[in-house]
């Protein structure tokens, strides 16, 4: 199956540059969101938009579902 | 002295020109560390409750702290301290930089302000000399110009300088403190409190390190920290600074848009980090930014500051006003309704001009385009102007008048709540604030902790106060360290997430009186985590510090602000959200209907009022609290009250009792691996001296002879320059700034 993902801020350098943090995977029927994490290298603490719902790392991915990843970080100054 | 201080503290009267050094005992550093508890502590001895924020009687007190000028990332900061003109309130406000650990080079762990000059002045520090100097020639000019002639006339480049600009002269009530002409100490308009002083900058220069316990502890921290940052969570907040928060904000239905209205800005793109780093960085047109764009403080490896630059066009910028901040893209874009990157950056350069806090600036006028599209003010009220929503010509505008208080700039620089009681007609449904300080670009609707920390927090709404919501499902391992395990679901407004806050708020409260960047330092996503902070605390002054205790630190800095309010008549009252917040269910995005419940929200400010053991009524800290932080001398009964509260109110007086607080004995103790042997140095060596003068044309130099304050706790003396200075080697500051800066 086939899933849309956005990487967003730092994460997008997971992907070669071209795509901006923008692209296509390919997985094995029946993957979840951590085999996604794992495929693309993400080593940080993410969290994870699919179908513009947040889903934890056991959440199972459907073909044509949309992926957004983002840093967990919430700060924010000055 | 303990070890990482200078054991020196600065007092200035500007009204006299008298200046002495103090040079407390082992135990005062020890109870408050630095930055903001020990400025607190000065205010509340020395401050009379009622008095005028922009007063000779407020005092101003600007704190580094125990890591300061260490090698370690995150440790140049300083925190000021005085009655607030934005809020009637505490006022508190971190900066970053190089002055910080420039002012402890120069042999000072603090400086205490007091009175008005008649003129003009500024105060020059060179290793422990100071004196006050004519600085009319100064008046009137905008940063970057006083930073290079400040440079120029002490024929010294490497001089950090600590300023106003003209918003503080013009007593703007947002007005920051700043250094590097783009750092702010931003929030609760400290820098029209220096206004009122007259005193127009600080510069300082110094070239003695600190002396630190344990040094091969400390190194290997250091040296983790640097290694860890490009695969730790802060990396992107390295890369793309703190604009790399726009889109998951957004992504939430957390980026506040349209003056609260609504949680989602469908241009956020226009005004994210990674559009920020690709196009705007200086450099980004080579693809040189990491080298030209990026910037940092004093010894940080994390580098998150930007360096950004609009080369030509109606909003051509100058870089060494650097670039804007995510508060600062929330704040004049998505509240706004602003997606042009260029005017933002113009609006944040013009704010660091003129020294202006960004979020109170950018959220004043989203507050006045609120008003005028509900047509609550209009062309009578803006001098003709028409303000609204996306117009970023105007926004630019707008800031650029109140930070010259022209016009209807003048009103604006009132800050938005006080605009409203000004104007009436209804405009204060529009207010985004809590004790009347604009808040900051996180939303209490979608993340419930930060409803009560806006409403609670001393010095009004702040992001900075606490860990955020999602933080505690996503670092479990850390928040155990606090004594934090049970994880709650998003949008719960529970006992457990109310003392979620509160210990989080605790940890923070010591991150600014120990004086670290947040962003390096803290319970969740930061480089080092809170068992880390204790190590490192613990090898720089060799004492055995440990999580406990950093939490009593803060709760005790949190007590010490509770009890100055309350001094002024402030206290749960004073404590209302934005009426927007509770009657206006956002409108659009993921957070589309959202809205905080108003009864849920006052049972979990009781929640909150019984865990921190403070009156349920009142909001003021009770006498058991104080006095179980050590705080017995800030207790005063029905029978004579040192200073009387400006609606008469006084606190019962009770005898101090030492110990630890309740929260604080809740958490498992951690000791820090790192070797603690070294004992606590011997007391300085007190000695009166004359000052020596440094001064080409001193207008008031330091007296030897000047008294000690009568209210004084501990000692005050004098001291020449040199006098308790360590024997142990030291480097020239020159050598020792691994950080180049960047000009």
């Amino acid at each position: 199956m086939r899933v849309e993902v956005r990487l967003h801020g730092g994460l997008r350098e997971l992907l070669p540059v071209a795509a901006r943090g923008r692209g296509e995977l390919e997985l094995l029927t029946g993957a979840a969101v951590a085999d996604l994490l794992a495929q693309l290298g993400v080593q940080r603490t993410v969290v994870v938009a699919c179908n513009n719902e947040e889903v934890p790392a056991t959440h199972a991915l459907q073909d044509g579902d949309k992926i957004a990843i983002f840093s967990a970080v919430s700060g924010g100054h000055k | 002295m303990p070890y990482g201080y200078t054991g020196k503290i600065l007092h200035v009267d500007l009204t006299t020109g008298k200046m002495h050094v103090e040079q407390p005992q082992p135990d005062f550093y020890r109870r408050y560390m630095g930055g903001s508890a020990m400025g607190l502590h000065y205010l509340l001895r020395d401050m009379r409750a009622g008095t005028d924020p922009l007063g000779a009687d407020n005092v101003l007190a600007l704190f580094n702290g125990l890591l300061t000028g260490t090698a370690i990332s995150g440790q140049s900061r300083m925190t000021s301290v005085a009655k607030s003109p934005l809020t009637g309130c505490i006022g508190d406000s971190q900066g970053g930089g190089f002055f910080p650990a420039e002012l402890k080079f120069a042999g000072f762990d603090g400086i205490v302000l007091r009175g008005q000059s008649p003129r003009p002045v500024y105060l020059w520090i060179k290793d422990g000399e100071f004196e006050l100097r004519d600085a009319s020639h100064l008046w009137g000019r905008i940063t970057g110009d006083v930073e290079d002639a400040l440079h120029a006339e002490l024929d010294d480049n490497r001089v950090e300088v600590l300023q106003i600009g003209p918003a503080g002269e013009n007593l703007v009530r947002y007005a920051a403190i700043m250094s590097m002409s783009n750092r702010a100490n931003g929030r609760t308009g400290l820098g029209a409190v220096m206004g009122s002083k007259k005193l127009k900058a600080i510069a300082v220069r110094g070239t003695h390190k600190p002396e630190v316990a344990d040094k091969a502890s400390l190194m290997e921290l250091t040296k983790w920290g640097a290694k860890m940052v490009p695969t730790s969570d802060v990396a992107g907040l390295g890369k793309y600074g703190t604009a790399e928060v726009v889109s998951g904000q957004h992504q939430a239905g957390g980026l506040p848009t349209r003056n609260f209205t609504s949680g989602s800005f469908d241009d956020w793109e226009k005004i994210d980090g990674t559009t920020l780093y690709d196009t705007r960085l200086k450099g980004a047109e080579n693809g040189q930014q990491d080298r030209f764009g990026r910037d940092t403080c004093y010894s940080c490896a994390v580098r998150c500051k930007r360096v950004s630059e609009v080369a030509e066009g109606p909003y051509k910028t100058d870089h060494r006003y650097g670039g804007p901040e995510y508060e600062t893209l929330a704040t004049f874009g998505s509240y706004c309704a602003i997606d042009d990157l260029d005017a933002i950056i113009r609006a944040n350069a013009l704010c660091n001009m003129y020294g202006m806090d960004t979020i109170s600036c950018g959220a004043t006028i989203a507050w006045a385009m609120e008003c005028f599209e509900k047509g609550r003010i209009g062309l009578e009220d803006t001098g003709g102007l028409t303000i609204r929503y996306g117009d970023a010509a105007m926004m630019v505008k707008l800031t650029e008048m109140i930070g010259k208080r022209e016009g209807f700039g003048a009103l604006l620089a009132e800050g938005s709540a006080q605009a409203a009681k000004i104007i009436g007609r209804g405009t204060d449904e529009f207010l985004i604030t809590s004790k009347g300080q604009e808040a900051p670009a996180h939303m209490p609707q979608v993340k419930r902790s930060l409803a009560l920390v806006y409403a609670a927090n001393p010095f009004g709404a702040d992001h900075q106060s606490s860990e955020h919501d999602p933080s505690y499902k996503s670092y479990p391992e850390r928040m155990a360290q606090i004594g934090l395990d049970k994880p709650q679901e998003q949008l719960a407004l529970n006992e457990e997430i109310v003392r979620y806050a509160m210990v989080t708020q605790h940890l923070y409260s010591a991150l600014d009186s120990i004086n670290v960047c947040q962003f390096v330092f803290g319970p969740a996503w930061q480089l080092y985590d809170t068992v880390q902070l204790a190590q490192a605390a613990s090898a720089v002054t060799g004492w055995n510090i440990t999580v406990p205790e950093l939490l009593e630190v803060g709760e005790r800095r949190l007590n010490m602000m509770r009890a100055f309010n309350a001094r002024e008549g402030i206290g749960r009252e004073s404590g209302a959200l934005p009426k927007k917040f509770m009657k206006h269910p956002l409108g659009g995005g993921k957070s589309d209907g959202y809205v905080i419940d108003s009864k849920q929200f006052e049972e979990a400010l009781n929640t909150y009022y019984r865990l921190c053991e403070w009156d349920s009524v009142t909001g003021y800290p009770t006498p058991a609290k104080l006095n179980s932080l050590g705080l017995g001398w800030l207790v005063v009964n029905g029978k004579k009250a040192p200073a009387k509260s400006a609606t008469g109110k006084r606190p019962a007086r009770v005898k101090v009792a030492a110990g630890r607080s309740a929260a604080a004995k809740k958490i498992v103790r951690k000791k820090p691996v790192v070797k603690t042997a070294a004992a606590k140095k011997p007391a300085a060596k007190k000695v009166v001296a004359k000052q020596k003068p440094i001064a080409r044309k001193p207008i008031a130099k330091a007296k030897s002879a000047s008294k000690p304050k009568p209210a004084a706790r501990k000692p005050v003396v004098k001291a020449k320059a040199a006098a308790a200075r360590r024997p142990a080697a030291r480097k020239t500051a020159a050598k020792s700034k691994p950080a180049a800066r960047k000009r």
